[in-house]
């Protein structure tokens, strides 16, 4: 303590503690609480039901599917972004955290619009037999966007930091473009992709205002889990509706826990 | 090495542009790397310009010949060298790659579909908002916007909710940041984790543990219902709601700008005298204004677009607790396109805006860091 | 393999970083490209490297024009200043790598690679990452990589610049045997005098995008071409005077500078190296009386610092400290500073008529 020089260090701690305790700790031992007064077999009924389990494949797949998505086009965006020079260069740089600033709500609402027989785009797809509205694939879709910045935002430092003597020295080592950059640049930027790739993935994984306007929220088909988690409440089905929430927060920490293993891993070996 | 005592002539050259295209005698120019040392003495003997104010050559007239005679013989030797470099041919370099550029037909095919794919993901639907909210013309724009009473008092509802939430994640975000950066104490790490778990609970989930809480049938349920509070489908829950799933984004800003300025001027205030609200308000809050902003920003940006956890508690009624984005909902579900485009017009206005003031306020607060880091000597101490 | 470099010219927008240099490094020879930072010796070994294309000018190597092939193409060994070693890479994939992507699989490799790290003497380390070298360790891996493709010439970049001093002079020496080992054609860069002359064959020296000097580091610092290189190449004293008859007249003081005997009036620079003045207690010509201001005895060489008040002049001196004690100085009192060697510069009358305007 006589080493704590600077003051407020009571307060401050305390002040956090209190707050982090209301608003986060009671509730989630609320949670918690509510599914532990289900029997085992009855928490098994209520989040083990096929309608569930197609809901969480689908939570999963979608936002895996996204998060892969998000991948491709973050390297592309991010690579395109530090390395070359084009007109309106500084707008597209900006317009990428729109998803960071649009209430998801919006960017349901007009990618559901978007994608319909008579919308913007739907009228070029619906008659090719491309229909996006109401579909998985149209979820796929509005997650792309939804988790767009983390991993662009995540390499384009990592990108802008790789010294050009390193591809200089791959070159002098008789390495083509495409070996120096799946042999040099890829494996340099993997911890920063690793890292983009999760927090997109655990983004989409907890997505819901988005989600509801463009899936049509169908049981089996276009439900997801957070859809059924709402449904229950509405029913009045507090214990049902928690326990998938359960199952939901179990996700979610997993991923969390799954993403700082790999970040450590990938870190461990060269900084 | 320093010689603080010799006697050097300054030679920057660099200083005198001429200079680099006045030495060297025509005949010379381009052997003179070549020939050997002993025969090169009086080629050699071109050298820098030594003579300076002082100096032991006296007579101002003879100063006075040497420009004379000089200025003639800069023209013909630096010509003389120009022409005997531009007698070597220019390379054509048309064909050449450094090592870091890709071919060109690479550079357009990326840069196209980046282009590309941001149009369709982004560009196209911020331009469709706009459209479908105007598509019925200005006037039916703004009767939805503000002759629709459910929907003038989503936009007033939002106008409490957000800044409310924001206040209070502020002072949190403050108090948390100061005692997670400038103290070292056992459990600091399972704080911040904590700190950071609102961003991976679903919004969902944050607004059903707020009615299992509070709700009816919730474990505080009883008690609120004796002392007719309402906090779920009322504006607390709205409130509590946001300031949940925001919770982390002040915290999280000021942390590691905090880590980067340093202990120094706090310290120097408090051995100077400066009492604890003192430091805040005179050291600490001014040194990280800018970070400080970013991080209201973002928590404003997330917490008037909230959905999910304020669509779990809030019972949707409205005129009452129908926020800007459940407005849009109901009216999208009740086939009052216009008017959900309309109000989503107004959300996307305010990302927009945000997104400006973001990029302005993100070099700024970069600067902040960059300033910081350079002063930033006091490590806190484990 | 020789390498020559023709009449190359480089600019960058309006900077002339290499201005009509023509170079060659004989077979087999280790040449220095010395000078400060800005003379355009980094360039030029990028040019020869392919890594910058030469504007004007070509590049060979033996009798082949290479100035249109690409870096990828010259096979050449090049060791970066900042070693530009691959971060993900541990040292046996690093050496490696040049093997790799020309495709060569299976235990050639190995074995190849086996040898180089035994070269550099880093056999034991093969499976640390570069985070885990120290920086002379990183230098011998990124030497080992560069060596690994079996390049025709080998090119350096301020090899030992991101070193500290001790392991700087360690590492050289090594360079130095490395070198008469397997006698590559090399070409390195490097602003430390100390260290070309230790390793080079041949020194270039160069400055403002040009070769001022080129020859042994014995011929350059014995006879330096002109006072560019005579000031880079260590401290000096500087007197202003004139030429007239052989003689160089420094006021009413006169040395003899037979090479300058036609050279009839014009401003000239007298410069003498500190340890080439003599510090004698009697008046004699061509002697200069001077006050001696400060001793610095710290060292093996001690410093003596003067005033030559006739001529308003500092003056340094460097001797061996037995002699500094053997005359037993005293600051204040007043002694002859009588000069061993001295070497008078010549402005081209274009420079004298020049300079006053921005000499300082």
């Amino acid at each position: 303590m006589s080493r704590r020089v600077l003051p407020g260090f009571r307060l401050s701690l305390g002040f956090t503690f209190a707050y982090l305790t209301v608003m986060v700790v009671i509730p989630l031992a609320a949670c918690v609480a509510k599914a532990a007064t289900l029997t085992p077999s009855e928490f098994l009924a209520a989040v083990w039901t096929p309608r569930a389990r197609a809901a969480y494949v689908l939570t999963v797949g979608a936002s895996l599917a996204s998060a892969v998505v998000n991948v491709l086009l973050g390297v592309l965006l991010a690579w395109v972004l530090v390395r070359y020079r084009f007109p309106l260069k500084r707008l597209f740089d900006a317009i990428i955290d729109l998803p960071f600033a649009l209430p998801t709500a919006v960017a349901g609402l007009v990618y559901s619009s978007l994608h319909v027989e008579n919308g913007w785009l739907g009228q070029f797809l619906v008659p090719h037999g491309i229909e996006l509205a109401y579909t998985r694939a149209a979820i796929v879709l509005v997650l792309v966007f939804i988790g767009l910045p983390f991993v662009v935002r995540t390499l384009q430092p990592v990108l802008e930091s790789v010294e050009h003597e390193v591809e200089e020295a791959a070159a002098m080592l008789g390495a083509s473009r495409w070996q120096t950059f799946t042999r040099v640049i890829l494996p340099m930027l993997l911890p920063a992709i690793i890292t983009g790739f999760a927090l997109a993935f655990a983004r989409s994984l907890g997505e819901y205002g988005s989600v509801v306007f463009v899936s049509g929220n169908m049981p089996f088909r276009t439900e997801i889990a957070s859809r059924l988690v709402v449904d229950r409440l509405e029913e009045f089905e507090y214990a049902q509706a928690t326990a998938i929430a359960v199952v939901l927060l179990a996700i979610s920490f997993s991923t969390l826990i799954a993403i700082n293993l790999l970040e450590r891993w990938s870190q461990r070996t060269y900084v | 090495m320093s010689e603080p005592h010799l006697q050097f002539v300054a030679h920057d050259r660099r200083a005198a542009p001429s200079a680099s295209t006045t030495t060297g005698v025509p005949a010379a120019a381009s052997t003179r790397t070549l020939v050997p040392l002993r025969q090169s003495t009086r080629i050699a003997a071109r050298s820098l310009g030594t003579t300076r104010a002082g100096d032991l050559t006296s007579g101002p007239g003879l100063r006075a010949r040497a420009t004379v005679t000089g200025t003639a013989a800069i023209e013909q030797v630096s010509s003389a060298r120009a022409e005997a470099r531009d007698a070597v041919p220019t390379n054509d370099l048309s064909n050449w790659k450094n090592a870091q550029q890709d071919p060109l037909w690479v550079r357009l095919t990326l840069i196209g579909l980046a282009v590309g794919s941001l149009l369709l993901l982004v560009i196209i639907p911020v331009a469709n908002v706009f459209y479908q909210a105007l598509s019925a013309g200005l006037h039916a724009y703004w009767d939805n916007l503000f002759n629709d009473p459910d929907t003038r008092h989503s936009i007033w509802l939002t106008l409490i909710v957000a800044p409310t939430a924001v206040g209070a994640n502020l002072v949190f975000g403050v108090a948390a940041a100061w005692a997670i950066a400038r103290f070292r104490f056992p459990g600091r790490s399972a704080l911040t984790t904590l700190i950071d778990l609102p961003f991976a609970i679903s919004p969902v989930v944050a607004g059903l543990q707020l009615v299992l809480l509070f709700g009816l049938r919730g474990y505080f349920g009883p008690w609120l219902r004796e002392h007719d509070i309402h906090v779920i489908f009322a504006l607390p829950g709205l409130i509590l709601a946001t300031m949940f799933v925001t919770l982390p984004f002040i915290a999280r800003e000021l942390i590691p700008v905090l880590e980067a300025i340093g202990p120094d001027e706090e310290l120097a205030a408090v051995s100077l005298g400066a009492r604890g609200w003192q430091v805040l308000w005179k050291i600490t809050l001014p040194n990280i204004k800018w970070g400080l902003l970013y991080g209201i920003l973002l928590c404003n940006a997330r917490a008037m677009g909230e959905f999910g956890a304020v669509y779990v508690v809030s019972g949707h009624i409205p005129g009452q607790t129908q926020t800007m984005p459940l407005r849009v909902d109901r009216l999208f579900q009740g086939y009052n396109t216009p008017g959900s485009f309309a109000l989503a017009s107004l959300l996307m206005l305010l990302a927009l805006v945000t997104l400006v003031l973001k990029t302005v306020l993100e070099r700024r607060t970069q600067r902040e860091l960059a300033e910081a880091a350079k002063l930033h000597t006091v490590e806190i101490e484990s | 393999m020789s390498i020559a470099v023709r009449n190359v010219t480089k600019r960058f927008g309006n900077f002339t970083a290499i201005d009509d240099v023509s170079l060659e490094a004989h077979s087999g020879e280790l040449l220095a490209l010395l000078g400060p930072s800005g003379s355009g010796k980094t360039t030029l070994l990028r040019v020869i490297a392919g890594l910058e294309a030469a504007d004007r000018g070509s590049v060979h190597y033996h009798d082949e024009d290479v100035t249109r092939r690409s870096a990828r193409d010259r096979n050449v060994g090049f060791v970066f200043q900042h070693y530009a070693l691959f971060r993900h890479m541990n040292v046996l994939e690093n050496v490696a790598f040049g093997l790799r992507v020309r495709g060569v699989r299976g235990p050639t490799v190995t074995q190849r690679v086996r040898e180089l790290l035994h070269l550099v003497r880093l056999e034991s380390l093969e499976r640390r990452y570069p985070s885990q070298l120290s920086g002379g360790q990183r230098q011998r891996v990124a030497l080992a990589r560069a060596l690994a493709v079996q390049p025709k010439v080998l090119l350096l970049d301020e090899p030992f610049g991101a070193l500290d001093a001790k392991v700087r002079v360690e590492l050289r020496q090594w360079l130095r045997r490395l070198h008469e080992e397997i006698h590559m054609t090399s070409v390195f860069v490097t602003h430390d005098q100390e260290e070309a002359f230790e390793v080079a064959d041949r020194v270039a020296v160069m400055n403002q995008g040009r070769i001022e000097q080129l020859g042994s580091p014995q011929e350059v610092f014995d006879h330096p071409a002109n006072a560019f290189v005579m000031h880079f190449l260590g401290n000096v004293n500087v007197f202003h005077g004139r030429v007239h008859d052989g003689k160089a007249h420094l006021g009413g003081f006169e040395l003899e500078v037979p090479e300058h005997a036609d050279v009839d009036v014009s401003a000239a620079a007298v410069y003498v190296r500190p340890h080439e003045l003599a510090i004698e207690r009697s008046a004699a010509s061509g002697r200069l009386p001077a006050r001696v201001v400060r001793v610095h005895a710290a060292g093996p060489v001690a410093k003596v610092a003067l005033r030559a008040e006739d001529f308003g002049l500092e003056i340094q001196v460097e001797m061996p400290v037995e002699r500094l004690a053997a005359l037993a100085l005293a600051t204040g009192e007043v002694v002859y500073v009588a000069p061993r060697r001295i070497r008078v510069f010549v402005p081209e009358a274009a420079e004298a008529a020049l300079t006053p305007e921005y000499a300082i």
